[in-house]
């Protein structure tokens, strides 16, 4: 008795990763999410560029990300129009640069964009390209790209990319999460393990959405999974930790009735945990949307929750692709890049 | 007695009301699909107040598009259709929001309707503007598609099939199994690495016309690794990559996949074949192909990305040839 009592001591305690008991947790947690008691509610300021815009020229045909630049500006990738849209905090298209091709400052489906302190770096899906260019929209160099790098940083001398995570098992690299490259393009190093969950039971592809902390920490949060991780430049784990909202917990169910209904006992994960995040100095805000509602989930770096926000919606958003939160004496400014009714940014700001 | 009288009725009525049912819908479905499949009518006046009358697109291909004119995407295929085709194509342009659009106006051929109320888009049963139709001279659907994929994705094979009436083959560009790779003029550079690699008996080149689909995918170069580490050193594996990249791209290449083997541009040769079937077809129809050659320069085993599940029947056959023709040898 004595040793069947140590022995299932010794299993429950042993030392398990957090993911694995957060897999448990995710698919068969019965409790239901309350929004905290100062759970803020957003409201739209405006709504840009305006459905009127388009007959002058001024739309965006589809866009997958979106990016600040130290004065503000928001710079938009239009991959359907191969162009970058720049905007001002007021919604005026400030310039736009960019046209269809594959020479030197041309674009074939620009995807993903980061603004650096002098420069802009912009990926491109069909060109499979990296390209800097200056703010002003000046091109200056660029680097032909071989893996799916939906999300990047650049930090000094490093360009840090989370590839596309496959659910198909044969895809390689999938054994890391981040690649560390020079300006170049040359992978120095990768590092992050996987969630241990076999990446088939994913119904799609799932992206990383990764940001960089005042600390220059590398921020992860998983596209399909209610978890963001800390690493340091190195690639050092510094910190898990699981992200919980009501659109995260209504996924969790219906996960556990497909469970149920397959009886199977093959897990299937539906329902994105994270369309974008953005890290500032209060910490890391994570955006979850679906078609009844929108929520902002701010965590400090010990992944203790500090604020929510939500906003009720009545068309759905798409997919939120971009925040960008702006700290004036008023309070906070959220902008958004969404998709629908049509693709633009919208700014929201808490209720008073 | 009469109950059961009565529940046979009752089953006998349920039974032809599903079969009614499924005759309605199946009619439903079938004028649906014929409405897809064919030209629609219309009957409206162009940009210019000229009547436009779709039955009189007939006897000539026709490609329609629900376009913004300010999409540099949109035009551009138009460009391309028109440079490529010329008069032996109608090119329709629709979109709600035609302003001074001298840029599609200069382009006297092409017609362009405004469409206002969305009308033709719903006509047409596209959910939004983007799509595109293309229509042989009988108004028989020939190919739909979006133009977010833009031209090289989109239209170019249809119209090119159609109207040039080539269809990609394979044999375009690699000779067949049990051929020499000698018997290709454009692939000189393959007996080349054969001849300079003296220790492996067998080869594997992977022919990479652009990388993309093989990265997007990832399964041709896992299969790639999956062989090299499964044969031991009879076999070498090359990829011989398109002129669209160049030196600086290759330790790129090798790092971000992680590649164990070597990786070279090709020759001009082979580049120019390259270069001559994409002015025809879509990248995606020529790229990633992966031969098995012995050391003879005999192609044994041809990897076809459009075959049926290509990835683990080529693997497992390459290794299974290796393996019986190493045995025969031993023998």
């Amino acid at each position: 008795m004595v040793m069947i009592f140590i022995g299932a001591m010794a299993v429950l305690s042993s030392p398990r990763s957090i993911s694995d008991r957060l897999k448990k947790r995710y698919v068969f947690d019965k409790s239901e999410f309350r929004a905290p008691s100062n759970a803020i509610q957003l409201r739209s300021v405006r709504i840009f560029p305006r459905a009127e815009d388009e007959e002058a020229g001024i739309y965006i045909g589809h866009a997958q990300s979106m990016s600040a630049d130290f004065e503000g500006l928001l710079y938009v990738p239009d991959d359907k129009n191969d162009e970058i849209l720049v905007f001002s905090e007021e919604g005026r298209l400030v310039r736009r640069f960019g046209r269809t091709g594959q020479g030197p400052g041309e674009f074939l489906r620009p995807t993903g964009i980061f603004c650096g302190s002098d420069y802009i770096l912009v990926r491109e899906i069909q060109n499979r390209r990296f390209q800097f260019f200056s703010l002003a929209g000046k091109y200056q160099s660029g680097f032909h790209c071989f893996k799916d790098y939906y999300s990047f940083v650049v930090v000094g001398k490093s360009l840090i990319g989370a590839p596309l995570q496959s659910r198909l098992p044969e895809k390689p690299g999938d054994s890391a999460l981040i690649d560390v490259m020079d300006l170049q393009g040359r992978v120095q190093r990768s590092f992050g393990a996987t969630l241990d969950i076999p990446a088939s039971n994913y119904m799609f592809d799932h992206l990383l959405h990764i940001a960089l902390s005042t600390k220059n920490q590398i921020v992860v949060a998983f596209q399909f999974f209610p978890i963001v991780r800390l690493y340091s430049l190195e690639g050092k784990l510094i910190r898990e930790f699981q992200t919980r909202s009501g659109i995260i917990e209504k996924n969790a169910l219906l996960n556990k009735k497909m469970i149920k209904s397959s009886g199977s006992g093959e897990q299937t994960y539906r329902g994105t945990t994270a369309h974008t995040i953005f890290v500032d100095a209060d910490g890391i805000y994570v955006v979850i949307a679906d078609k009844n509602k929108l929520e902002i989930l701010l965590y400090n770096e010990n992944g203790d929750s500090k604020e929510y926000y939500f906003k009720n919606l009545e068309t759905g958003m798409g997919l939120c692709w971009g925040l960008f939160v702006k700290k004036s004496p008023s309070g906070k400014r959220f902008f958004i890049l969404r998709s629908l009714p049509y693709p633009s940014i919208e700014e929201l700001i808490p209720y008073k | 007695m009469k109950n059961r009288q009565n529940m046979f009725r009752i089953a006998m009525g349920f039974i032809i009301f599903i079969i009614i049912l499924i005759l309605v819908i199946s009619f439903q479905i079938k004028k649906k699909n014929d409405v897809f499949s064919r030209l629609p009518f219309f009957h409206v006046k162009d940009i210019h107040s000229r009547i436009i009358d779709s039955s009189k697109f007939r006897g000539k291909t026709t490609f329609i598009s629900f376009v913004n004119p300010r999409s540099k995407n949109d035009r551009d295929i138009f460009q391309k259709l028109s440079n490529q085709f010329g008069n032996e194509i109608r090119l329709v342009a629709i979109s709600a929001l035609w302003k001074q659009d001298e840029d599609w106006q200069r382009e006297e051929s092409w017609i362009l309707i405004s469409d206002p109320d969305r009308d033709l888009l719903r006509l047409f049963g596209a959910s939004f503007v983007g799509f595109n139709f293309a229509y042989d001279q009988a108004g028989n659907l020939l190919g739909r598609g979006s133009n977010q994929m833009g031209y090289e994705e989109g239209p170019k094979a249809t119209l090119t099939q159609h109207l040039r009436g080539v269809k990609f083959d394979k044999k375009m560009i690699l000779p067949g199994i049990g051929e020499k790779i000698t018997t290709a003029d454009w692939l000189k550079q393959l007996e080349i690495i054969l001849g300079a690699d003296v220790i492996a008996r067998y080869f594997v080149f992977g022919l990479f016309s652009s990388i993309c689909d093989a990265c997007s995918s990832g399964r041709t170069i896992q299969m790639l690794k999956r062989l090299r580490s499964a044969v031991d050193d009879r076999l070498s594996v090359y990829i011989v990559l398109s002129p669209d990249f160049d030196e600086t791209d290759l330790p790129r290449l090798r790092t971000q996949l992680q590649l164990n083997f070597p990786c070279v541009l090709s020759d001009q040769v082979l580049a120019q074949k390259w270069s001559s079937l994409k002015q025809l077809f879509r990248p995606r129809d020529i790229n990633e192909f992966v031969l098995l050659v012995d050391s003879s320069g005999r192609i044994l085993l041809i990897f076809d990305r459009n075959g049926e599940n290509p990835h683990d029947s080529f693997y497992y056959h390459a290794v299974a040839l290796i393996a019986n023709k190493g045995k025969k040898s031993e023998k």
